[in-house]
């Protein structure tokens, strides 16, 4: 690919987005402003910015080069995202925590627990959780990224990575909130078209939906077997049927049909974007948009994935050795060489998207939950804007590195990410909306019991992280090891939160902030 | 075993379903910025022709 395309294109980025952030800095006066976007957001943007930090490029590539090698099953995935991620989302999530939010005075997720239940040292914690998980989930986005502009344009890996921090730095750091929600808008645009091209081109070289699928159903794992690929025996019942019953390769399916599904509930990154709402229409209407735009994303993606095992075998194509590469093989052996370069950047505007939401809630929970609130405890606004400025800097900087130099606990870190945030804050954050006796007991013992648990699931048992920790997993049987903690951890955080809520109840003072936080609900 | 549009049934309701659940999201988004509102512009109609009938009366 040539790097005057390269060039041309990131400049365009840089020019919109650079003025977008200068946007956001004219407009940035408080610290409402810059951790919430001075709650002023409509229902297209937020949509828009929702869906773009939900579906980073990792979704768009490696789980579409998963549903190559595992089928069409992972499509329960794709429903999870928009009934869970989308209705259940923003039905029952969102207008409570906008009004809680209101009624708190809380611009971030830890900031919400830590006045609700009344403690700096919870919020502290919480965001020093959020932090350093997000630091390696936003190194992990970028080393995706990277590589594949490495590989496409020959540009070196730390040129690129430095360049992309470099940018979504910028604009972050000036513009705050306002910047990243209004780049999301376009950058959600460019992974619309993107998106939309890519399926509509791949349904239409296999001859529309019924015979694309049919074509896929007839591949026999000889024929698979024959271009290279996995999925002869990761999808033993064809591509376009689900694996056996309680099979490692349905296991597979199962832990990370809900894992990502369900843990998307108690993402801080997204949980911020209810508190932008400039009222509750704004976040009624943003239901449709949502659903539309996640339809678009990550059905295409599914849908797309194991149509590529056909093309590959009808253009005589072979696997390129992982999951990873299968979409850009595609693309850059079957589509027009103007489409291979836009659809190169409208998977860096997922990236982009993704990572800027993770950069401003990691450099919020550090800057406004552990320094401000909890070491400095009261400031002015433009002290406590500044004071998030310096820590989502040092956020950058730290990332950079991390990726410059990538480990491969980062990798371990990513994989933990949906799964611990669902086990550490599903259970307070849910209970903390709908149940008046939740104390601030029971909000520690949910959040720290979660957590634990997880950790210790990932690193004794689980079987993607267990081995490259300890050796061997300390469960042999692949039915339990294979099991996303998220099915145990988030019923144990729920019981823990009860339990200890009903032992150790509200002390007066908590009591009157819960009649507070609910008197708009 | 059958296959309906090419997929074995459990991956057709997860095709199906994906599809309906973005429909549900349009439906909602259409419901509250237009029925529901007419609904409660209904209700406010309603309320004031009872006043102004118990402000004649």
């Amino acid at each position: 690919m040539d790097i005057i395309f390269f060039i041309f294109f990131m400049a365009i980025f840089t020019v919109i987005f650079s003025f977008l952030g200068y946007l956001g800095y004219k407009k940035t006066k408080t610290a409402e402003d810059y951790f919430v976007a001075g709650r002023k957001m409509g229902a297209l943007v937020i949509a828009f910015s929702y869906g773009a930090t939900f579906i980073s490029a990792v979704a768009l590539i490696g789980f579409s080069g998963i549903a190559s090698l595992y089928g069409h099953s992972i499509l329960w995935l794709a429903f999870l995202n928009i009934f869970v991620g989308i209705l259940i989302a923003f039905v029952f999530y969102s207008f409570r925590t906008r009004k809680m939010g209101l009624s708190l005075d809380a611009l971030t997720l830890p900031e919400l627990l830590g006045n609700r239940f009344n403690s700096r040292k919870l919020q502290s914690v919480a965001g020093i959780i959020i932090a350093i998980f997000m630091i390696a989930y936003t190194s992990a986005v970028f080393l995706a990224i990277a590589s594949l502009f490495q590989v496409t344009f020959g540009i070196s890996y730390e040129l690129c990575v430095v360049i992309f921090t470099l940018i979504v730095g910028i604009y972050l750091i000036i513009g705050g909130l306002y910047a990243v929600m209004w780049t999301h808008a376009i950058q959600g645009i460019l992974m619309l078209v993107g998106m939309l091209i890519l399926t509509v081109g791949i349904y239409s070289m296999l001859g529309g939906i019924g015979p694309a699928h049919e074509a896929a159903a007839a591949l026999t794992p000889g024929i698979l077997e024959g271009i290279g690929t996995p999925a002869a025996t990761l999808a033993p019942n064809g591509l376009t049927s689900m694996p056996p019953f309680l099979s490692q390769p349905f296991m597979m399916i199962l832990t990370l049909i809900f894992g990502v599904g369900i843990g998307v509930l108690a993402q801080p990154q997204l949980i911020t974007r209810y508190l932008t709402a400039k009222n509750e229409k704004a976040l009624r209407l943003a239901v449709p948009y949502g659903g539309v735009f996640i339809l678009l994303m990550t059905f295409t993606a599914f849908s797309i994935g194991p149509l590529c095992n056909v093309l590959m075998v009808n253009n005589g194509l072979t696997y390129p050795g992982t999951p990873d590469k299968v979409l850009p093989l595609i693309v850059s052996e079957l589509f027009p060489q103007w489409f291979v370069g836009f659809f190169l950047f409208a998977v860096l505007a997922a990236a982009m998207s993704t990572a800027s939401a993770l950069f401003h809630t990691a450099g919020a929970s550090i800057g406004r939950d552990v320094c401000e609130k909890g070491i400095i405890k009261e400031c002015s606004h433009k002290k406590s804007i500044y004071i998030t400025r310096i820590a989502t800097l040092i956020i950058i900087v730290a990332t950079l590195i991390i990726t410059l130099n990538p480990l491969d606990v980062v990798a371990f870190m990513c994989a933990f990410f949906f799964g611990l945030m669902a086990c550490t804050f599903l259970a307070p954050y849910t209970l903390m909306l709908y149940w008046r006796k939740i104390s601030r007991a029971g909000a520690w013992a949910g959040m720290l019991g979660g957590f634990i648990f997880t950790m210790i699931w990932y690193i004794l048992i689980y079987f993607k992280t267990a081995p490259n920790i300890i050796g061997q997993p300390i469960i042999g049987d692949y039915v339990i090891n294979m099991l996303d903690p998220l099915f145990i951890g988030v019923p144990l955080s729920f019981i823990l939160t009860i339990l200890f809520s009903l032992l150790m109840k509200q002390d007066n003072e908590e009591e009157k902030i819960m009649k507070k936080a609910f008197e708009n609900i | 075993m059958s296959l309906i549009l090419g997929m074995d049934g459990w991956v057709f309701a997860a095709w199906l379903l994906t599809i309906i659940s973005a429909i549900l999201c349009v439906l909602y988004g259409i419901y509250h910025q237009f029925i529901k509102k007419s609904n409660e512009n209904e209700k406010n109609a309603k309320k004031k022709i009872k006043k102004k009938i118990e402000e004649d009366e």
